[in-house]
């Protein structure tokens, strides 16, 4: 062992093991910059033991009286009834039915913002239908959604029987007409994929044409 | 309990450890009086499952330091710290220990804040270092190193002035 670390075992004599103090004792006996260690660290706690003696301050029956004045005296009394309620409320909250209530309250909440949210959607999708009636600008594919519509109006006008609902051909033929170009494939979901009768597609033909 | 029970069954320890941190008798009473109206005002608010003197020594503590730090900021620490000698009770002490205690005193004063209130906890008031952690809400860890710093440098001093030796 080197000195800083005799020096750590003085600080912390306590601990000691009955080797370490044998070795201790004898470096402290060859070493006199350890003894200084020793002597100075003996000294501080003889200091020490003599400030834990003094005696501050007797109890006093007069600054008992002054504090409990002061601390009765004093208009912040209020807040103590206040902050009891807050407690109160803490409390409350842990209670195993308050976190239940707040639990259901927070996916009420959550349902709320779902709703609003599918309702929201709803209603953009009826603004764009009325804007698209209105002719304003609208995506191109809401524009043919609407056009399919009014197709499906001039085919009833011309006492065609035709299905009600345009199917993936159709809609794909009157694009190719109408823009010169493909229709994009995610719309085939959007539209039924039977295949009209003889008659149907006699009628798309000259349609297009 | 009545407050007037509470207030005298903690006075002595408050002002006792209030003028350790501080020095000086008016600083110490004035913390004292300011800790129990703290306590009378959120004692609501107290969970009764703690300690309530380590409550109360935090609130000591808390006061304790903004008076030091103001102090510090004065530069007045060494002139407060200096009429502490008025209050040694003498006959229970030697001359030697007594002056070593005075010296110790000083020296204390002159240390980092925060080692200063780990030295009076520990050193003089006999908390333990968990105590201590919890009054200062700072880890044992932090305690510790500021003991071992607070208990090296004034050791060191007194070995340098040779008031001590």
């Amino acid at each position: 062992m080197n000195c800083s670390e005799y020096q750590f075992l003085l600080e912390n004599q306590g601990g000691m093991t009955p080797i370490e103090t044998r070795e201790l004792e004898r470096h402290l006996a060859v070493c006199p910059d350890c003894r200084r260690v020793e002597q100075a660290i003996n000294v501080y706690q003889q200091g020490i033991q003599a400030m834990r003696r003094i005696t501050l301050s007797p109890t006093d029956e007069n600054a008992v009286e002054a504090i409990v004045g002061a601390a009765k005296m004093t208009s912040r009394l209020r807040p103590v009834k206040q902050h009891l309620y807050l407690d109160q409320l803490g409390n409350m909250l842990t209670e195993s039915v308050f976190r239940y209530a707040v639990a259901a309250l927070l996916l009420l909440t959550l349902g709320l913002f779902g709703f609003q949210e599918v309702y929201t959607l709803h209603q953009l999708d009826r603004l764009s239908q009325t804007m698209v009636k209105r002719g304003q600008q609208v995506s191109v594919q809401t524009h043919y959604l609407w056009k399919a519509a009014q197709w499906e109006r001039q085919i009833e006008q011309r006492w065609l029987t035709v299905s009600q609902n345009l199917t993936w051909t159709q809609v794909r033929s009157f694009f190719q007409k109408d823009q010169k170009a493909e229709p994009p494939l995610a719309w085939r979901f959007r539209f039924g994929n039977r295949l009209g009768t003889d008659e149907q597609q006699k009628f798309w033909r000259q349609l297009i044409r | 309990m009545a407050f007037r029970e509470l207030v005298m069954l903690y006075q002595g320890a408050a002002h006792s450890l209030a003028r350790r941190f501080v020095g000086n008798r008016e600083d110490a009473e004035d913390i004292v009086q300011e800790t129990f109206v703290r306590v009378w005002r959120h004692l609501a608010r107290f969970d009764l499952d703690k300690s309530f003197s380590t409550w109360l020594f935090r609130i000591i503590t808390n006061l304790a330091y903004d008076v030091l730090r103001k102090r510090f900021k004065q530069n007045a620490s060494i002139t407060k710290w200096g009429d502490s000698i008025d209050f040694v009770n003498q006959e229970s002490n030697t001359d030697d220990a007594l002056q070593v205690a005075m010296t110790i005193r000083y020296k204390a004063a002159r240390l980092p804040l925060k080692q200063q209130l780990v030295f009076v906890l520990r050193d003089l008031q006999e908390l333990s270092v968990a105590e201590v952690a919890r009054i200062l809400q700072i880890s044992e860890n932090a305690v510790k190193v500021n003991l071992h710093h607070a208990r090296h440098t004034i050791r060191v001093q007194l070995e340098q002035t040779g008031e001590a030796l």
